[in-house]
């Protein structure tokens, strides 16, 4: 096994395997807890994180739901409007062709009026 | 879990007695922590702010800390996680300055543990540390700590948040480059 290897190749070459090989500096541990002790003053715990059970990305996905139901809200009676705009246009087009209409209508008799006369007519029906 | 442990975790979670529990759990733990830590970043004061920072941010999560494994693995799973950072860290430095720092960066572990003060191996233990060196960062810590931890891959795992299958597969790699820099072959 290539590990047994590796470890008799070290021992062979006098390593001390797992004994220390790293030193530090005299009285380092005797020092380390009073220097990390008072490192946690410089650093207050922070107030516990409210963690949401929601993911994230579903947080961003309803977001953009809102903001799509807002923006609807808001353009569709914007929308309706135009086009109740657009059906009130419609009876005045269709009251301004009435008036056309009733302008036609007035010159037909006008017309009937002016060229043909009941008498003409009676005469027309009985020598015909 | 010992009660020992028990009595210190539920110290840990009163607020009354949590600085003086967590004072004896850093004097319990420091100085394996320390040599875990050390044969990872290599140089004493990286290990002395790696260690310094593991500790603090053990303090700011400590209420958190549910028992679910032992408190030396939970701090473990800190400071490997810290000295990963700091080797993320320091690789993104070298990169940004290679053309300026060449001549310190540029040299070997090898070369630079030859005149660290602090360092006290032999030549093969020197070769040993620049074959680690070479080898990508987590593999790096897989060997640490199966090599000289001797730590169950279990509890690696739990350190680590790495599957067991995985934790093995890097071990392996690991073990055969070192082999392959000593020139050994299967």
């Amino acid at each position: 096994m290539t590990e047994e290897r590796l470890k008799s190749l070290l021992a062979a070459r006098g390593r001390k395997d797992k004994e220390q090989i790293f030193k530090v500096p005299e009285g380092y541990f005797d020092t380390l807890t009073e220097r990390v002790m008072a490192k946690l003053a410089e650093h207050p715990k922070k107030p516990a994180r409210r963690v949401s059970l929601v993911p994230r990305t579903w947080l961003y996905a309803a977001a953009v739901a809102v903001l799509v139901v807002v923006s609807s809200a808001a353009l569709v009676p914007y929308l309706l409007n135009r086009n109740g705009q657009q059906t009130a246009g419609e009876p005045l087009m269709a009251h301004q062709g009435a008036e056309f209409i009733w302008e036609e209508e007035d010159g037909f008799e006008e017309l009937d009026y002016a060229m043909v006369d009941n008498n003409e007519i009676a005469y027309y029906l009985t020598e015909y | 879990m010992l009660d020992d442990e028990k009595e210190l975790i539920r110290q840990l979670h009163n607020e009354d007695t949590r600085r003086d529990a967590f004072e004896c759990l850093v004097r319990a733990h420091q100085q394996k922590l320390y040599y875990m830590v050390r044969r990872i970043v290599v140089v004493h004061e990286d290990t002395d702010d790696v260690i310094q920072n593991t500790f603090v941010k053990a303090w700011q999560a400590i209420e958190h800390f549910r028992g679910e494994s032992s408190l030396l693995t939970w701090l473990y799973r800190i400071a490997a996680h810290e000295a990963l950072d700091h080797l993320a860290r320091q690789r993104r430095k070298a990169e940004l300055s290679i053309d300026r720092e060449r001549e310190s960066d540029g040299m070997l572990l090898a070369d630079r543990l030859e005149s660290d003060p602090y360092f006290d191996g032999d030549e093969t233990e020197r070769q040993l540390m620049q074959a680690i060196d070479e080898l990508p960062e987590k593999q790096r810590v897989v060997f640490h700590l199966k090599y000289f931890e001797e730590m169950k891959y279990e509890q690696m795992s739990e350190v680590l948040g790495t599957s067991v299958g995985a934790l093995k597969a890097s071990y392996h790699h690991a073990v055969k480059k070192i082999s392959a820099f000593f020139g050994m072959k299967d």
